[in-house]
């Protein structure tokens, strides 16, 4: 189980975004959280994904509430999460080819000799033909950008995909692309996802369950 | 500017200081004559001699005032717009924002035409003019009792030349027109050359571009129009343009009302402080901007208002035709709706919309007419009732692209666009198409509405004539 327990959070301890965020996703559940532009989706995603330090409450992971976030997160809570971001430019290192960028994850866990099968095995999945893996992300579409931060967000093998508006910025047969890789992932593996967004229409056609922000947060 | 103000000068470039100038960029040498529309140069008005006064022409004025009047989407206005606008609103967002530069970085490249290269516009020098036929032409646009149209591009073509002798087809042998009161949606997958197009037609190429084909917004080809006549009477004036992310293109010093208030001053014949803050809040009315918000910075709108202080800027020149380059990006279904709706509204009152999306559900609510692109090139032109509705699209991208949509079959088109730089003699699409067969290897020409050898037969309007036809090929 992924808990969020009586979340608030923000940014600043005095006005917090959110407030009081109760949400469960089960084992090889699929949750859309639908929610408007800056209700604080994002936020409670990221506290999903141990990326923030939620101000009060807890998050359980797997029955182990979770005590450090960001880098002081253990490691096999880290590594159970995968994040895919709306904004693939600004969760892309400029400077790495996306090949590198599919095996960071890879290398900081210690699997740096069998990054470079993994990696051709994850772009095969996420329908990056191999000539764009030398590239970096200045010389690829949004799209494919996308689909590489998906292939890192899969490298891990986490238990958990939290995507927050992973296709907001892409076209519709994108979109469906790439909702069908972590479908066909979930499959295979039984994780669980947390997807934020806003598109209802998308969110209904993926999830098993969608809920409203105001199901899942106080004021 | 006003009649009044405008006196004939042979050398423009000299007195004003022009676009190009303001953001650290020389001004294109206007002893030395253009190509054709050079004519355009010799009659164009300087700036008028208020401005000194009025606005303070200091680099960061005349970049904001490139931002804001004249819509202009150079890198060295977009560079410290973004660090500025990004950091502080996407930092907390995205894990790995190493800083801003990433997104311009990307956006540098992925539309070539915002390269740093300081020349706004490549020597518009003829490529291979590929001539359109008089099916395209049919195709492209009038119909018997459309009105005569504010833009007509035909055989448009875009070619960005690299090192090394590589040469990247952004664009190819577009044809279409727009015509007052009517929206014209081009759809397509990023990086299509949706943005390029755009791009060429506001003159802001860079300058290893070359263009084919003509552009004409009334008697004036924006194609080789030069840089003092696009800046000083097409941009903002003639063509207004509502940008993709309002935040990065708003200055983010300065309050709304002031880049409302000094596109009103440089675009319009008010004078005086009074009149000028009249007029400003007449503007934000248009685009029905709140007033109580006038006095804040874009960092603190939201991503609607933002949109709408932009459209705002956008109207102000009264420009018969608007150009929306992804209006809608980032923004939810409740805030894409009303944005759509009120652009609608905007083209009601007349204007010619050209809207370039991704979002098909935000072309399906606005559009009379679509044009899809696929790897450069207009493959379908159709009324929008045709393709959302019935018969449903004829060109198998076309197609897929919508039954890829949540409330269709929600089913990818297989495999990936091809490079730009790369394209394959014949049907770019064919590789991808499960109706393709040998003859794909020639390349097909728009007839009627759509560029494909194996289109979707039309219907005989039958009986089911739903809103998604089956593919009659069964």
């Amino acid at each position: 189980m992924l808990e969020l327990r009586a979340v608030t959070v923000g940014y600043d301890r005095r006005a917090p975004v959110v407030r009081d965020a109760h949400l469960t996703v089960a084992p090889g559940e699929a949750v859309g959280l639908l929610g408007p532009s800056g209700c604080g989706k994002s936020t409670l995603a990221r506290v999903a994904a141990l990326l923030h330090r939620p101000d009060a409450g807890e998050v359980v992971l797997d029955g182990t509430p979770v005590r450090g976030f960001r880098h002081r997160a253990p490691r096999a809570q880290r590594t159970a999460i995968g994040v895919v971001f709306q904004q693939p430019r600004l969760a892309a290192d400029p400077r790495l080819r996306l090949a590198d960028l599919i095996a960071e994850p890879l290398r900081a866990t210690g699997r740096r000799a069998s990054a470079a099968d993994r990696v051709r095995e994850l772009a095969d999945t996420v329908g990056l033909t191999p000539d764009l893996l030398g590239r970096r992300p200045h010389e690829v579409s949004d799209g494919q950008l996308q689909r590489a931060c998906l292939a890192r967000a899969l490298s891990l093998e986490p238990r958990w995909l939290v995507c927050d508006e992973m296709t907001a910025m892409l076209d519709a047969s994108t979109t469906a692309a790439l909702v069908r890789v972590v479908e066909d992932y979930r499959a295979s593996t039984g994780a669980g996802l947390l997807s934020v967004g806003h598109d209802r229409t998308l969110l209904n056609r993926w999830c098993d369950r969608t809920v409203p922000w105001e199901a899942v947060a106080a004021g | 500017m006003t009649a009044k103000d405008a006196s004939t000068s042979t050398s423009t470039a000299v007195t004003e200081p022009g676009a190009g100038d303001a953001s650290g960029v020389p001004a294109p040498d206007a002893s030395v004559p253009r190509t054709a529309g050079g004519g355009e140069a010799g009659t164009a008005p300087s700036v008028p001699t208020d401005a000194a006064t009025d606005v303070p022409t200091n680099a960061a004025t005349e970049a904001s005032t490139d931002a804001a009047t004249e819509a202009s989407t150079d890198a060295a206005t977009d560079a410290p717009t973004d660090a500025a606008t990004n950091a502080p609103t996407d930092a907390p967002v995205e894990e790995k924002a190493v800083s801003a530069a990433p997104a311009d970085c990307a956006r540098a490249t992925e539309e070539p035409a915002r390269a740093g290269d300081p020349v706004r516009r490549g020597a518009a020098s003829t490529v291979g003019a590929t001539r359109t036929g008089p099916t395209a032409e049919a195709a492209a646009g009038a119909g018997p009792n459309r009105p005569a149209p504010v833009l007509s591009v035909r055989g448009l073509s875009v070619r960005f030349l690299l090192p090394g002798g590589r040469r990247v087809d952004a664009v190819s042998d577009a044809s279409f027109d727009v015509a007052p009161g009517e929206c014209l949606a081009l759809i397509g997958e990023s990086g299509c050359g949706k943005s390029v197009l755009a791009s060429a037609l506001l003159g802001l190429l860079p300058a290893n571009s070359r263009t084919a084909g003509h552009a004409h917004l009334d008697d004036l080809d924006l194609l080789t129009a030069d840089e003092p006549t696009l800046a000083r009477t097409v941009r903002g004036r003639r063509v207004g343009l509502v940008p993709q992310s309002p935040a990065a293109h708003l200055t983010p010093v300065r309050t709304i009302r002031s880049h409302i208030e000094e596109t009103v001053a440089r675009l319009t014949g008010v004078r005086g402080r009074a009149a000028r803050r009249k007029a400003a809040e007449q503007a934000s009315l248009r685009a029905e901007f709140p007033r109580d918000h006038l006095d804040r910075h874009p960092h603190e709108l939201s991503g609607g208002l933002a949109q709408r202080a932009a459209t705002a800027l956008a109207l102000i020149g009264d420009a018969p035709l608007l150009l929306a380059d992804e209006p809608t990006t980032g923004l939810d279904r409740d805030l894409v709706d009303r944005t759509v709706d009120e652009l609608r509204r905007h083209v009601d009152d007349g204007h010619a919309l050209l809207m370039i999306t991704h979002d098909l559900a935000a072309a399906e609510r606005i559009a009379d007419r679509v044009a899809v692109m696929y790897a450069g090139r207009i493959v379908e032109l159709t009324d929008a009732g045709a393709f959302f509705g019935s018969p449903g699209p004829r060109h198998p991208y076309s197609r897929g692209l919508l039954e890829a949509l949540p409330e269709r079959s929600f089913a990818p088109v297989p495999g990936l666009p091809p490079e730009l730089g790369s394209l394959p003699e014949g049907c770019a699409f064919a590789p991808r198409c499960d109706r393709a067969t040998d003859t794909c290897g020639a390349l097909p020409v728009l007839e009627n509405t759509v560029a494909c050898h194996h289109p979707v037969p039309a219907p005989a309007a039958g009986p089911h004539a739903t809103r998604t036809p089956e593919d009659t090929r069964a």
